[in-house]
């Protein structure tokens, strides 16, 4: 064989990412147990984001930034900062956009993706996103991160979102980071940061 | 009786022809150069579309990938792939278009914008200024141009420049970049804004 093949060969494993192993039947179980626990806790949330767009084509990742605020039951406020200023408020079935000032709202019944949209993000947030009438499931595990997959048995959700993966501290059973894969080459990340649970969230946070 | 339009369509047609050029487009004088997405660089800008009362904001990505495509990709703000295509003088490639978006209007309109938005160069017979000048592209979409005094693109236009079919401003940062890009429609209600997301 090629020496420099040979080298290339042996600097491969080098270069794989984390390695993610199925977790067993019981394993899933726990796991799942844990988060569930650990969500039934959670009634507001408050977190730093960065969100990272995954096209195949471009040099870079595009990046955007913000804070992003939770209260029960499905209250939700997106407020990026970086590199412009728009929000978006999920609340009461509305949806409510502020872009640099400019107001405007919409039914969020409207849109079924929309709707659907908001769902996945409050569940993705407070862990109670394993329903397995809406997705296949499977759970994996690394030394850094649990890792459950979701990929939607519904057809025209699955135009949009290919499957949706949620990274778990492991030691907390807390959602850090979220992908939105759209295809085998295109995915939007999430990733969380500051996570602050059950402080107290002024209405102002969803005020529009 | 078949006659009339016959002659018709002959006069159209020479009528035509005059007016868009009265020689080959590469035959004119004068060349002008649109540089703007000349470069294999990734171009991201934040992108408005106003749809008649309604408005939709994301994401816009471009990227030139050979000597004649273009592809471009519009996301919602959440990151979410509305529209994925490839644009070159005479083809285009559809890779992806959300369903509320897939009408053969849009389509048509927004591949039209889109490959006069790349189109690299046009010619002209009256030389290029800061005034209105005619200004004829190889694909024939572009019918009018100008420039600011310093020689940088600012606008591109199809039809009647008094009532443009089409137009695109630009706000140039310099001749090889700009800022700021609306593309206009003088028969639809639809405007695109972009701005420039890239750091300078």
């Amino acid at each position: 064989m090629n020496r420099s093949l040979l080298f290339l060969f042996l600097l491969l494993p080098l270069c794989a990412p984390a390695q993610f192993q199925k977790m067993s039947d019981a394993e899933s179980a726990s796991f799942r147990k844990s988060v569930n626990a650990a969500s039934e806790k959670i009634k507001t949330i408050t977190s730093d984001f960065t969100q990272l767009k995954h096209l195949d084509f471009l040099d870079k990742e595009i990046e955007t930034s913000g804070k992003m605020v939770f209260s029960e039951p499905s209250n939700l406020g997106w407020q990026y900062e970086k590199p412009y200023k728009y929000s978006i408020v999920f609340k009461h079935n509305k949806v409510y956009i502020n872009d640099a000032g400019k107001k405007s709202s919409m039914d969020a019944n409207a849109s079924k993706i929309f709707g659907k949209l908001n769902g996945l993000i409050v569940g993705s947030l407070s862990g109670k996103l394993f329903d397995e009438r809406e997705f296949e499931i499977s759970f994996f595990k690394s030394k850094d991160a649990n890792l459950a997959r979701l990929k939607p048995r519904d057809a025209e959700l699955r135009k949009y979102l290919r499957e949706i993966e949620l990274y778990f501290d492991p030691s907390e059973h807390q959602v850090k980071e979220v992908r939105l894969i759209e295809s085998a080459t295109d995915y939007t990340r999430i990733i969380f940061k500051n996570k602050r649970l059950n402080v107290a969230v002024p209405g102002a946070a969803f005020a529009h | 009786m078949l006659r009339f339009p016959v002659l018709l369509l002959l006069i159209s047609s020479l009528w035509l022809a005059g007016c868009q050029s009265g020689k080959a487009v590469a035959d004119r004088t004068f060349r002008v150069e649109n540089r703007y997405f000349s470069a294999e660089r990734d171009y991201v800008y934040r992108a408005k579309i106003n749809i008649g009362d309604h408005s939709l904001t994301g994401i816009f990505a471009a990227r030139k990938m050979s000597a004649d495509a273009h592809r471009i990709v519009l996301t919602t703000d959440f990151g979410n792939t509305l529209l994925d295509m490839e644009i070159g003088t005479t083809h285009e490639k559809i890779n992806y278009l959300t369903k509320n978006l897939d009408r053969r209007i849009v389509r048509k309109t927004l591949i039209s914008d889109f490959r006069m938005l790349f189109a690299p160069r046009c010619f002209s017979d009256e030389k290029p200024d800061d005034k209105l000048f005619s200004c004829a592209s190889d694909d024939s979409q572009t019918s009018f141009a100008q420039l600011n005094q310093n020689g940088e693109l600012v606008l591109l236009g199809s039809g009647n420049p008094r009532k443009p079919r089409v137009s695109i401003a630009f706000v140039p940062e310099n001749d090889t970049f700009a800022h700021e890009i609306t593309i206009s429609h003088g028969n639809l209600p639809l405007e695109i804004e972009l701005l420039t997301l890239n750091q300078p």
